[in-house]
């Protein structure tokens, strides 16, 4: 932060809990708890990462931080202020920006819808053009296009020069790269950390993208059904997985244009909480899955090969699963020993895959 | 504006929080407001003007129905017609602002930036009650030009006073109203035109009160437009002063200084109503 007048922390909350109610003809029917006893501590001048997959709570705890939203119970704090009682304070110096955000005016241009949003600020009309040329410049987007004429990913890349526009102190993005081509993600992404490192700023990203939290964050917190499940710097998150070895294994031969196919379907996916449905996939999951000392297993095809990531507990547990795939029939093309991946702690956390929209429920 | 003054980018200069704080920053803000709605409207100019042309067609028609009558009964329509269409606007520009952020995705920029809400509402306020005016006065040019009318006689003075009264008490009421779509996403706007129908309806837009039956004429005490329109007619069709006017603009007057604070708090409740069931919201 630039002035560095509080000396706490940046973003904080306090057995923050939000239920939403689902009511019919007035009574309530049914409650969603979708934050469950959030605590969190952002730093200033850090970039934090929460991941989750899909209705794990990450939008809600941002929506309540940027005072859109009241929580049900707890307390949250920006800056050092509090959301529920001190909301005109924070919005002086907060920004928010959400993934695949529709918002705008379609007739305007990109230019003069900025402008608009600057206004919101108490920009004065040249300060105000000279950021959002600066801000165009840097997404590297054309200003005189007409709102409703940009694509998916330029539409993203307007959404957020308007995140930058006031120049926030804290700026809370909401899965900000969704839908975007591995480029455009990749030149945001490094945008945000320079913006982070150079101005000291703080940024709390929401991202079910492992790769997302793995490059840009200081710090990354594992969410699930509206709980933290841990936090930690994405290089501790990982170590804690290091007793584990993890191994990939490339497989030819055999049924395992079958079983490519199942993997595609998603015979397999999602580990061990589906049941099968006795395809090739499948057979290949359940085998590997039961040779004793294998923790984990996740598939993955490609090109019509398959691959298979493997916790496994010790070296000692590669020969039998060598020979359990040959019994199978495959022919094994690689093995390679890998380091583990932050998808790979939130599986040990959560026993799924952060693209898992199991019981995520609506969007 | 000068929109395109000047703008080539600093090499990397630092930005310094160049905001305008205070009352002035909110002043540029709500300013803000009736520029974008007008930048809006220029972009849409074809349709602006396809409304205008019906606009004053429909005041034409409505005035010729008085022909047979003779002139006093065309200037009594014309008069209707002219009203009606300002304080609609006023209502609807005002009552539907929150519709609009939600239909454009806006609302969630717009409610969590760093302006106080009268900002926003007045702003809106301001932009309705300018728009309101020019659209009226094409629309009264157009009927004079068509009717030669005689307005010697009126007090136009007295009616355009009466006019910028109504309006404020006009804001109030949209401010009640703004309320609704803030509440229900889904079915505030609807409810916004079935108020505007009432209006229409108890106002005595085109007929007398006593048209109505008796127990629907008391309603038409609580209409605001009920004394604009009574007013101006009394001003321009038989010259009444101010001071004649007077106890009417009074009415007028204290409606909009219970109906402004009363819409505010009445918006702000529902707001904190809305950030506590989590309704602010984009729809679609
Ligand atoms: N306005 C709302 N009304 C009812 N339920 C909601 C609302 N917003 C979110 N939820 C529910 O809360 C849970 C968390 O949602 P969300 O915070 O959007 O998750 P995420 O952003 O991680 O995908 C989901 O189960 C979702 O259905
Ligand atoms: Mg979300």
């Amino acid at each position: 932060m630039a002035d560095g007048h509080t000396a706490g922390p940046a973003i904080e909350a306090r057995s923050l809990r939000r239920v939403f109610q689902e009511r019919r003809r007035g009574r309530v029917v049914k409650e969603h708890v979708a934050l469950d006893g959030i605590d969190l501590e952002v730093r200033p001048g850090e970039c934090f990462g929460l991941l989750g997959a899909n209705g794990a709570g990450k939008t809600t705890l941002i929506k309540i931080l940027c005072t859109l939203l009241l929580p049900t119970s707890g307390e949250a704090r920006v800056l050092g202020m509090d959301v529920q009682r001190e909301p005109a304070a924070i919005r002086r110096r907060i920004n928010m920006v959400s993934g695949g955000e529709h918002s705008g005016y379609g007739i305007l241009t990109v230019r003069e819808s900025l402008w608009l949003f600057s206004q919101l600020y108490g920009l004065s009309n040249a300060e105000a053009f000279q950021r959002i040329d600066r801000l165009l410049k840097m997404v590297d987007l054309d200003g005189s296009v007409r709102v409703n004429k940009l694509s998916t990913g330029m539409r993203q890349k307007m959404n957020f020069a308007r995140g930058f526009l006031n120049e926030p102190d804290v700026l809370f993005l909401d899965e900000p790269t969704l839908g975007l081509d591995v480029q455009t993600a990749r030149r945001l992404r490094s945008f945000v950390r320079e913006w982070v490192e150079e101005r000291r700023k703080t940024v709390l990203l929401t991202t079910h993208y492992m790769m997302e939290a793995d490059e840009i964050c200081d710090r990354v917190a594992i969410i699930s059904g509206g709980r933290i499940l841990a936090c930690d710097t994405p290089a501790n998150l990982k170590r804690g997985l290091r007793q584990e070895r993890v191994v990939r294994l490339e497989l030819a031969g055999g049924a395992v244009a079958e079983a490519a196919a199942g993997v595609t379907r998603g015979d397999a996916a999602g580990g061990a909480a589906r049941g099968g449905t006795g395809g090739a996939a499948d057979v290949l999951r359940r085998a590997v899955q039961d040779v004793p000392g294998v923790r984990r297993v996740t598939l993955s095809a490609l090109d019509g090969r398959v691959s298979a990531r493997v916790h496994v507990e010790s070296d000692g547990v590669l020969v039998q699963l060598v020979s359990t795939i040959a019994e199978l029939g495959f022919d094994l093309h690689g093995l390679e020993k890998q380091d583990p991946t932050l998808e790979d702690v939130f599986l040990a956390l959560t026993g799924r895959r952060l693209d898992d929209e199991g019981g995520a429920v609506g969007r | 504006m000068k929109r395109d003054a000047a703008l080539s980018p600093p090499p990397g200069g630092a930005l310094a929080p160049a905001a305008r704080r205070g009352w002035l920053g909110e002043l540029c803000s709500g300013w803000g407001f009736v520029e974008r709605n007008f930048r809006l409207i220029r972009r849409y100019a074809a349709w602006e003007v396809a409304e205008q042309f019906y606009n004053v067609v429909n005041a034409l028609t409505i005035a010729l129905i008085g022909v047979a009558q003779g002139p006093e009964v065309v200037l009594y329509l014309t008069v209707g017609a002219l009203l009606w269409g300002f304080l609609s606007v006023i209502f609807m520009e005002v009552a539907t602002s929150v519709q609009w952020e939600r239909w454009e995705g806006t609302i969630e920029s717009t409610f969590m930036a760093p302006i106080h809400r009268l900002t926003f509402l007045l702003g809106t306020s301001a932009w309705a009650v300018l728009y309101g005016l020019v659209r009226t006065s094409v629309v009264l040019g157009a009927v004079a030009l068509f009717f030669r009318m005689d307005l010697s006689r009126a007090n136009l003075g007295a009616a355009l006073l009466v006019l910028v009264v109504s309006s404020f008490s006009f804001i109030g009421l949209g401010l009640i109203a703004a309320v609704l779509p803030l509440l229900s996403p889904e079915k505030g706007a609807q409810a916004t035109h079935i108020i505007q129908g009432v209006l229409l309806l108890i106002s005595g837009v085109y007929y007398e009160i006593d048209a109505l039956p008796a127990w629907l004429q008391p309603l038409s005490w609580i209409s605001p437009a009920t004394y604009t329109l009574r007013d101006v007619r009394r001003a321009v069709l038989h010259g009444a002063t101010v001071g004649q006017l007077a106890p009417d603009l009074l009415r007028l007057g204290l409606f909009a200084l219970v109906m402004i604070p009363l819409g505010y708090a009445v918006f702000a409740t529902a707001e904190r109503y809305a950030l506590r069931k989590g309704l602010l919201k984009r729809n679609g």
